[in-house]
């Protein structure tokens, strides 16, 4: 899911993926107030999970935002 | 910005209390513009009976650069279809369609003969698409 995560973030959001890290927080990441917008949409469209924007936006580290998706697709298995 | 309004239009000197600035549910809006400007960027490409590969370019408003960028991702467009100035320029308003045509035709990114999609979002909520062929035009810089 990490590296899910890591290729939606080059191919899509065209950020610099050297800084994703598990422990990096969501904004050194790069994934912004717009970015988690494009994230949501993107997991939901083409990859079947569904995370809110708020949701994301309170998420502080990546590794959160990895669990949540483990979760959710688990759950929309 | 609910200060200075129509509603409440100021008699006295300006509030200082944060209601004189304009307020914006940011990530609300961008979503609604991304999702409101493919659904009708798919309306308008259907009336022309055009199909997605039919696109040469798409021209948006240029209000936000990470939305035109998402609405070409969300097309299945390639990022460089969608010429942009918001950089150099701003968000001119309703002038912004008109002014990239203009400077994409300038630098010939827009040819004679190119399938263009145009889409724009705005204050409203309100949002249009529709398409044209770039005719043989003569333009001049400003």
């Amino acid at each position: 899911m990490f590296e899910l995560l890591k290729s939606v973030m080059s191919e899509v959001l065209l950020l610099d993926v050297d800084a994703v890290r598990p422990d990096a927080s969501r904004e050194d990441a790069g994934i912004d107030s717009l970015a988690v917008v494009e994230l949501s949409m993107v997991l939901s469209r083409h990859h079947n999970i569904e995370i809110t924007d708020d949701e994301l936006f309170e998420l502080r580290t990546v590794a959160e935002i990895v669990a949540l998706m483990e979760r959710r697709r688990r759950t929309a298995a | 910005m609910k200060a200075g309004g129509s509603r409440f239009p100021l008699r006295t000197a300006v509030p200082d209390d944060g209601s004189q600035y304009f307020q914006m549910r940011g990530r609300g809006v961008f979503r609604q513009s991304v999702e409101r400007m493919s659904e009708a960027a798919a309306e308008a490409l259907d009336r022309a009976g055009w199909q997605l590969r039919d696109v040469d370019r798409v021209i948006t408003h240029q209000a936000n650069a990470r939305v035109s960028a998402a609405l070409a991702t969300r097309l299945g467009l390639p990022r460089d279809a969608a010429p942009q100035n918001i950089a150099e320029v701003g968000n001119t308003a309703a002038a912004s369609i008109p002014v990239l045509l203009a400077q994409a035709a300038l630098d010939q990114s827009l040819k004679p003969g190119h399938r263009v999609l145009l889409a724009a979002f705005g204050g409203g909520l309100t949002w249009g698409a529709t398409t044209l062929t770039w005719p043989e035009l003569e333009v001049h810089a400003a």
